[in-house]
């Protein structure tokens, strides 16, 4: 099967030389496969929204390479990467510009990683359409409100476009970084999903942080815990979907040799 | 009523250093304080280029692209080697400071006895005024229409995103500091157009004729937003066309009252300052007015 991203010997320290040094990532090893859908767990600070970051681009690695579609992106910018990249963000306010109207953050979205040109409307009259219909497929009534101002959204609202957004040309990799984590559980279980279901229908190949290790379980297809910058558990397939609860436990204490039942965090 | 006339005219003007403040301020999010310096420098070269007997048009135009090469600087010093935004205007002003010095040779340059874009229109029998008042709708027509269309294309959508979400926009492939650099450019290249038709108006460029721009340009700005404050894009330049010419109102029936023009800029300020709290007032006043349930902001 044909590998979407490559991780080799992956380090990151934050705040090198400072009192504050921090070792986040240390040599994370890691391919994922086109169609496969992880679901990613740790504690707090244990470095997955970083591990995520290094993947977009938010920021380089120290040591070892980032490939996408057998292309190394080491040294490559967020910009250039966004191309591959669909995303979305923890913080609702994130994933959308909240100043410009539904339509013209779909407008935005529709030409990700594409040279923006001077003189090309920024919102054709046929794509109009096309964002309605697409717009339909949240249930939200958005379709009517093209140009709503984003900002009036509420955060389930928002959260929703973005992942509409992220997914609105076909990502070969989509980053959701604990994306239901501010919403009310309603809409959160809406939300999750909505991502379930639009992941399905594309086979997107999807890397999803979660805080909840029965997110975890019940989507994708494989599930890796990382621990102090390591991936301590990565269990795939029909392992993964045999796996409940307490074996996940029982797992993390095998392999890192800790106990979990402290860690309350990670059970949230 | 010509106090009405030569207010309206004049903010006219005026405006168009308005909108190029507006887009670093409220579209890119910037305080760029670089206008102090570009609207002289608008000015300083527009007037020499007369006196060396340029076309006012020609002058004109090299002096906007004379602002557009100050907003580069600016924006480089801001994106590349990541000087905050307020020092980096402080910079470029005070580096344009002497630049204007130079490119004029003195304090002031005259240039009542040169054809301007206004004598081209009072030759075709206008009064000064109307010649202003006239020149100052083209103006501003043509900066309007130019934006309102730059705006909404695929570019111009970039760089309104790239003000209102940084992160957002380099996430969907934006490059975020070529926006910003470019708004810069926009925006002095306007600002400094504006002082090239100011310095026609007044007959003369002066090295102190920057000193206030910034505090004009939000006010007109901000008194547009105290009015009306949500609308679009393109209502939202003609909202800052109105607020010049207000404040332009303003100025004169301060005047009028008899206050000394020395005592002006004191008065601009103040002017700006009452702008700026007039949101506070107007929710602390509407609080007091409705009870709290029908409270909307
Ligand atoms: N940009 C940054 N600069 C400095 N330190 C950072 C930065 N980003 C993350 N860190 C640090 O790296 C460590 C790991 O953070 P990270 O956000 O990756 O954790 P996480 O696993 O996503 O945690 P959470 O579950 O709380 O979101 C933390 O100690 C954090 O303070
Ligand atoms: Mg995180």
């Amino acid at each position: 099967m044909e590998k979407v991203l490559e991780l080799k010997k992956v380090h990151k320290t934050f705040e090198v030389g400072t009192p504050n040094e921090n070792h986040v990532l240390k040599g994370i090893d890691l391919t994922i496969h086109q169609g496969d859908f992880v679901t990613i767990i740790g504690g707090n600070g244990a470095g997955k929204s970083t591990l995520l970051n290094i993947i977009a681009g938010n920021f380089p690695v120290d040591e070892g390479t980032i490939s996408l579609k057998g292309q190394e992106v080491t040294k490559k910018k967020m910009e250039a990467r966004s191309k591959e990249i669909g995303r979305v963000f923890q913080d609702p306010r994130t994933g959308t510009a909240t100043g410009l109207t539904i339509e013209e953050n779909l407008a935005l979205a529709l030409r990700r990683g594409k040279h923006k040109r001077l003189f090309k409307m920024g919102i054709r009259k046929t794509e109009k359409e096309f964002f309605k219909e697409q717009l339909k497929r949240l249930e939200l009534n958005l379709e009517n409100r093209l140009k709503s101002e984003v900002g009036l959204l509420s955060g389930g609202q928002r959260q929703a476009l973005t992942l509409l957004m992220a997914t609105l040309v076909t990502p070969q990799l989509l980053l959701l970084d604990e994306h239901t984590a501010a919403l009310d559980p309603k809409t959160s279980a809406s939300v999750l999903a909505l991502t379930n279901q639009v992941v399905a229908e594309s086979q997107l190949t999807t890397f999803m942080i979660t805080h909840n290790m029965e997110d975890a379980l019940k989507y994708g297809n494989r599930l890796i815990m990382l621990h102090d910058g390591k991936i301590v558990v990565d269990v795939a397939r029909e392992e993964k979907a045999d796996l409940s609860v307490s074996d996940l436990l029982t797992l993390f204490h095998k392999n890192s040799g800790e106990s979990l039942t402290d860690d309350s965090l990670l059970l949230a | 009523m010509s106090i009405i006339l030569s207010s309206t005219s004049q903010g006219l003007l005026w405006a168009i250093m308005a909108i190029g403040v507006y887009l670093t301020f409220r579209i890119l999010d910037i305080a760029d304080l670089t206008a102090e310096g570009s609207f002289p420098l608008g000015a300083a070269v527009c007037a020499q280029l007369l006196v060396n007997g340029w076309s006012p048009l020609w002058a004109t135009l090299a002096a906007m692209l004379a602002g557009v090469l100050a907003g580069w600087v600016s924006g480089l010093l801001h994106t590349v080697l990541k000087i905050p935004a307020l020092l980096t205007g402080i910079l470029t002003m005070t580096a344009l400071y002497s630049i204007n010095l130079r490119i004029m040779g003195k304090a002031n340059v005259n240039i009542q006895m040169n054809d301007t874009l206004i004598t081209w229109l009072t030759d075709t029998g206008l009064s000064k005024n109307n010649a202003v008042l006239v020149l100052g709708i083209i103006a501003v027509t043509i900066v309007i229409t130019i934006l309102y269309l730059f705006f909404n294309t695929e570019f111009g959508l970039s760089i309104r995103a790239t003000g209102n979400n940084e992160e957002m926009s380099r996430a969907n492939g934006i490059k975020t500091g070529v926006m910003r650099v470019i708004g810069y450019m926009l925006s002095n290249g306007l600002i400094a157009l504006s002082g090239a038709l100011m310095m026609q108006n007044n007959g003369y460029a002066d090295i102190n004729m920057g000193i206030g721009t910034i505090v004009i340009g939000l006010a007109s700005i901000i008194i547009g937003e105290v009015i009306f404050p949500k609308i679009t894009l393109g209502k939202r330049l003609v909202m800052i066309v109105i607020g010049a010419i207000i404040y332009r109102l303003i100025i004169a029936a301060v005047l009028e009252l008899g206050v000394a023009p020395t005592d002006l800029k004191l008065f601009s300020a103040i002017i700006l300052t009452i702008c700026l709290s007039a949101p506070l007032v107007r929710t602390k006043l509407l609080a007091f007015i409705l009870p709290s349930k029908e409270r909307k902001v």
